[in-house]
């Protein structure tokens, strides 16, 4: 039995179809005359279980659900960890992180919150456009053949 | 490593950036290896190491991207040491790479302490910290060729060359330069 978008009955003769699909598009019959579509039928075990629960019932499997749809990296992605935004907030524009490193600066006591600070504020700088990217490493020094170093000595 | 071994008998110094990250681009899966110099206190952070692999939508293949980023204050000197340092962990294996969340947070939180904390507080610390930790030997060891110093080394310790003079040649800060002219540096390095 041919079908409509959402699983409504249409008859089997290919003129007879053409026709209704026409009447419907030019509004001469109403298509929720066939109502009882898969659609609503399929989301009716779900209203039935809802109205049988009392609302902090629903209210439980809601949050339940909304907690396994965050995974585990949206956790702890919260609004002030700017690190872990810089380094994982780009997969929509087609950029995958592998890889992380860090040297540490001088001070003997630095805390956790003002490293990540500083970190996320050197990777936005790149991804900013505020500080220029080099691909040539080039220096200013000259170099000197070691033999000519140890000549002169 | 092998990059050291590529460096050991270079005749030129100082050893130039641009023929470190030439060699790493040819040698490592990075496709291309950037630098910049960022506004960021260099006595929290000196410098970092980014890698991502890039393939904007609707483009084919894609390419593994590897940022150096170090710190503006820097001196020249050490700003090079830290840039050597950081290119270097192109190498890293996929175990020593920090690559998910979890890995990032537990190195933050074990970078923040001095290596020698670290040692003594944690019995096992991640391969990620350690590996982050150990990087300045070999990139020391790039700017400061062995055959450099199997030459210099007797020169220094007659007395006939300063840690300055070295210092300045192979644009490396003196107190690392310090640390490479003592007797046991070769076999640090040879254990890499």
């Amino acid at each position: 039995m041919p079908k409509g978008p959402q699983g409504q009955k249409r008859p089997a003769d290919a003129i007879a179809r053409a026709v209704m699909v026409a009447q419907i598009a030019t509004g001469e019959i109403e298509e929720d005359r066939y109502a009882s579509s898969k659609k609503d039928n399929g989301s009716a075990g779900g209203k039935a279980r809802a109205a049988k629960l009392s609302k902090d019932g629903r209210a439980s499997i809601a949050r339940n659900a909304a907690s396994k749809r965050w995974n585990k990296r949206s956790d702890k992605m919260t609004e002030d960890n700017q690190l872990l935004r810089s380094l994982f907030g780009h997969e929509e524009h087609g950029r995958i992180h592998q890889n992380v490193k860090f040297l540490r600066g001088s001070s003997e006591d630095i805390s956790l919150e003002d490293f990540e600070q500083a970190a996320a504020s050197a990777f936005i700088q790149v991804d900013s456009g505020m500080v220029a990217k080099d691909a040539t490493f080039a220096e200013d020094f000259n170099d000197v053949a070691v033999a000519d170093f140890v000549k002169a000595l | 490593m092998k990059i050291v071994e590529h460096f050991c008998c270079h005749t030129r110094l100082p050893v130039k950036l641009a023929a470190v990250s030439e060699h790493i681009i040819e040698t490592s899966p990075v496709d291309k290896l950037y630098r910049a110099a960022v506004d960021v206190d260099p006595t929290i952070l000196r410098g970092a190491y980014r890698q991502y692999h890039h393939k904007p939508p609707y483009s084919p293949g894609g390419e593994v991207i590897g940022e150096v980023i170090y710190s503006q204050h820097l001196k020249p000197y050490e700003a090079r040491l830290v840039q050597c340092k950081e290119m270097l962990h192109a190498y890293d294996s996929a175990d020593a790479q920090a690559s998910d969340v979890d890995d990032v947070i537990q190195l933050a939180k074990d970078i923040i302490l001095p290596p020698e904390i670290l040692m003594k507080t944690q019995a096992n610390p991640s391969i990620h910290v350690l590996s982050d930790n150990t990087m300045l030997i070999p990139a020391l060891a790039i700017l400061l060729p062995r055959d450099f110093l199997d030459e210099i080394r007797p020169l220094y310790e007659a007395d006939k060359v300063s840690v300055a003079d070295i210092s300045k040649l192979a644009k490396v800060p003196s107190a690392y330069v310090r640390v490479a002219l003592t007797p046991r540096w070769q076999e640090l390095v040879e254990q890499l």
